[in-house]
């Protein structure tokens, strides 16, 4: 199911990382940097003053529509943690992975699904149907500068190891890059 | 034994095995929920909140997924509802684990994002949708008491608690005590001498934490003490103070403050009424005009107007300072503009090589050399110069900041300075040019240098 609601939590945490980028107009510098480095940005580096913080946490009160308070702004710290913190991503990931797997784990736990094998909930290695088909759907949701080429053979090289779990599947592409 | 009685208690048992199999709880999975401080604007009152993850870790998403059900707007459990949790206040017994002593009231929960489709705060669950979300309550929690929050009226038996360990820290309160040694510090005698000096700073961001007030009442303290009573720089204030911002999507606070403030010797003395705001100037018209080689600026000034009502109860009736009106007024604006950079200055650097290569974020990548400025001016109707006009007093100060990390030199021998973020650690050259409107807008000029280390 290409179109369910995990694909729709995946892209909105990316939709929300623009928005939060938006957030940040106060900061001429910040609308310059690509999504995958600012999601990497320190947060004060860019919000120094408390001004700024407090401009941001009321941008970020109407669009992602998240309440931040200003300790938020130094425990997480950068903005993919900060995000992470209100939706957390490899769970999104892994949740949209479960959907594009074989057998019984679309429908089954996700605890379950991330103890699995990759082999098992992708059968045939990054040449087989089932990750093919995964690989192309994650590229049509997360931007392709957090997703690059690296990373897509990074995780094709994961999928091929039969001594990985979904969990270490997830987490890799989690990271970004 | 009668055959017939046989297969009803058969069929007994089995009702009460299979009733025991459904009724029994399950493990409780564990909740992961954290404490927050929020503040409220534009009221500024501060918010005590806990947040709840629903989709983090795995097994807390997997039983809000089942609890939630097949259709989200008509939920087995529903998220939204105050009564769907409950947060316990635990207290540590002698000699034992803690125990529950009261529940704490949940005002409201605050779900955490926006809905697609009407673009606002979200008012329905889906599994890993909102992926927390917030308890609004209204503590008075104290430190030997702990929270755990259960969710309730889970369907199947499913149970879901904390680990009972969250602990709430009071925060607004800040003080500061720094020495420090002002080499020719000028006097209000007209002398200059070295002096030791004490700075210190107390505030209470908010007196009334649990009022029903729409504003916020503050209160702060700030004194510099001298070795020398005659510094030009000795000052104390006591401020109370209420404000509340007026613009809902622009940080724009107002502030009412009420200053008792004076001299070290209190030989200067007033009771000052102030009525003024903060706020940042607009910026993003100042990409072309800011943002170039030579000189880069992406944040704007923070800027601030005062009101200010004084009524002099003392003054310092030294020679050098000239007596100011009993009643007085003052227009006071002042600016703050930090984050400038002057991108050049890295590829002098290259040039001359002693720039190190240590990598950095993009964003900062082309920080080598900065500045800030700090200003303001002080307009004073009602007190004429010697000339018999009406005075104004400028001030301001201007520093140079150098980045340890961008130096070769300090990268090589001291490593950790030259990582993560070049504005934590550098060298700052500063110039002030200040007046002490504590001391009858006393004047002092004073170079300083050093080096600054931010953890």
């Amino acid at each position: 199911m290409p179109d369910s609601l995990d694909k729709r939590n995946l892209e909105r945490w990316f939709a929300n990382l623009l928005e939060l980028q938006n957030d940040c107009s106060m900061n001429t510098s910040v609308k310059d940097l690509d999504l995958l480095t600012f999601a990497n940005t320190t947060i004060t580096s860019v919000l120094p003053s408390t001004n700024e913080q407090q401009q941001f946490i009321i941008n970020a009160k109407g669009a992602p529509g998240f309440d931040i308070s200003t300790a938020d702004l130094t425990t997480f710290s950068t903005f993919d943690a900060l995000l992470d913190n209100f939706s957390p991503l490899p769970s999104l990931v892994g949740a949209f992975l479960r959907t594009l797997a074989v057998g019984p784990f679309p429908t089954g736990s996700l605890v379950d699904f991330f103890k699995a094998a990759v082999s098992s909930a992708f059968p045939g290695g990054s040449t087989g149907t089932q990750w093919t088909k995964a690989s192309s759907q994650l590229t049509s949701v997360i931007p392709a500068v957090c997703f690059s080429g690296k990373l897509q053979a990074a995780a094709a090289k994961t999928v091929d190891d039969s001594t990985k779990a979904v969990r270490d599947l997830v987490n890799q592409i989690a990271e970004l890059g | 034994m009668n055959h017939r009685k046989t297969k009803g208690f058969a069929i007994l048992t089995s009702f009460v095995v299979v009733s025991l199999t459904t009724c029994q709880a399950q493990n409780p999975v564990t909740l992961k929920v954290a404490s927050e401080s929020l503040v409220r604007y534009p009221t500024l009152q501060p918010q005590t909140a806990i947040s709840v993850y629903l989709a983090d870790p795995l097994p807390v998403a997997d039983l809000v997924e089942k609890a939630i059900g097949a259709d989200p707007h008509h939920p087995l459990w529903d998220c939204t509802k105050p009564s769907s949790y409950r947060v316990a206040v635990l207290a540590k017994q002698s000699g034992g684990s803690p125990k529950p002593v009261r529940y704490e009231t949940i005002m409201y929960v605050a779900l955490q994002g926006n809905d697609d489709v009407t673009g606002k705060r979200l008012t329905f669950c889906e599994p890993r949708h909102p992926g927390m979300v917030q308890l609004i309550i209204d503590s008075n929690l104290s430190n030997t008491e702990t929270v755990q929050v259960s969710l309730v009226g889970l369907p199947d038996g499913l149970t879901a608690q904390s680990d009972g360990k969250l602990a709430f820290t009071q925060t607004g309160f800040s003080l500061s005590v720094v020495p420090q040694a002002a080499p020719s510090e000028k006097l209000t005698n007209g002398m200059s001498r070295d002096v030791g000096q004490l700075s210190l700073s107390l505030a209470d961001s908010s007196l009334f934490p649990r009022s029903s007030l729409p504003l916020d009442v503050y209160a702060k303290s700030k004194a510099l003490f001298s070795t020398d009573e005659k510094d030009s720089q000795s000052s104390f204030s006591e401020t109370v103070g209420i404000r509340r911002g007026i613009i809902p999507k622009w940080y724009t606070p107002v502030h009412f403050e009420e200053t008792i403030q004076g001299n070290q010797s209190a030989t200067s003395l007033s009771n000052v009424a102030t009525l003024g705001f903060t706020t940042l100037l607009p910026w993003s018209w100042s990409g072309k005009v800011f943002r170039n080689p030579i000189f880069d600026a992406p944040l704007p000034p923070d800027a601030t107007v005062n009101n200010q009502y004084t009524y002099r109860i003392k003054q310092n009736t030294a020679p050098t300072l000239k007596a100011l009106a009993t009643n007085d007024y003052s227009l006071t604006l002042s600016f703050s503009w930090a984050s400038i950079r002057f991108p050049w200055a890295c590829t002098l650097f290259d040039w001359i090589h002693i720039r190190s290569q240590n990598t950095s974020t993009q964003s900062n990548s082309s920080y080598c050399l900065g500045a800030e400025l700090n200003g303001g001016s002080y307009y004073l109707p009602l007190d004429l110069t010697a000339a018999k006009t009406q005075r104004l007093e400028g001030y301001g100060d201007v520093s140079i900041l150098l980045p340890l990390s961008s130096l070769t030199s300090f990268s090589k021998f001291f490593p950790f300075l030259g990582s993560g973020d070049p504005a934590k650690s550098q060298i700052r050259i500063k110039y002030a040019d200040c007046v002490n409107a504590a001391n009858n807008y006393a004047r002092s000029k004073q170079w300083t240098y050093g080096i600054e280390l931010m953890k």
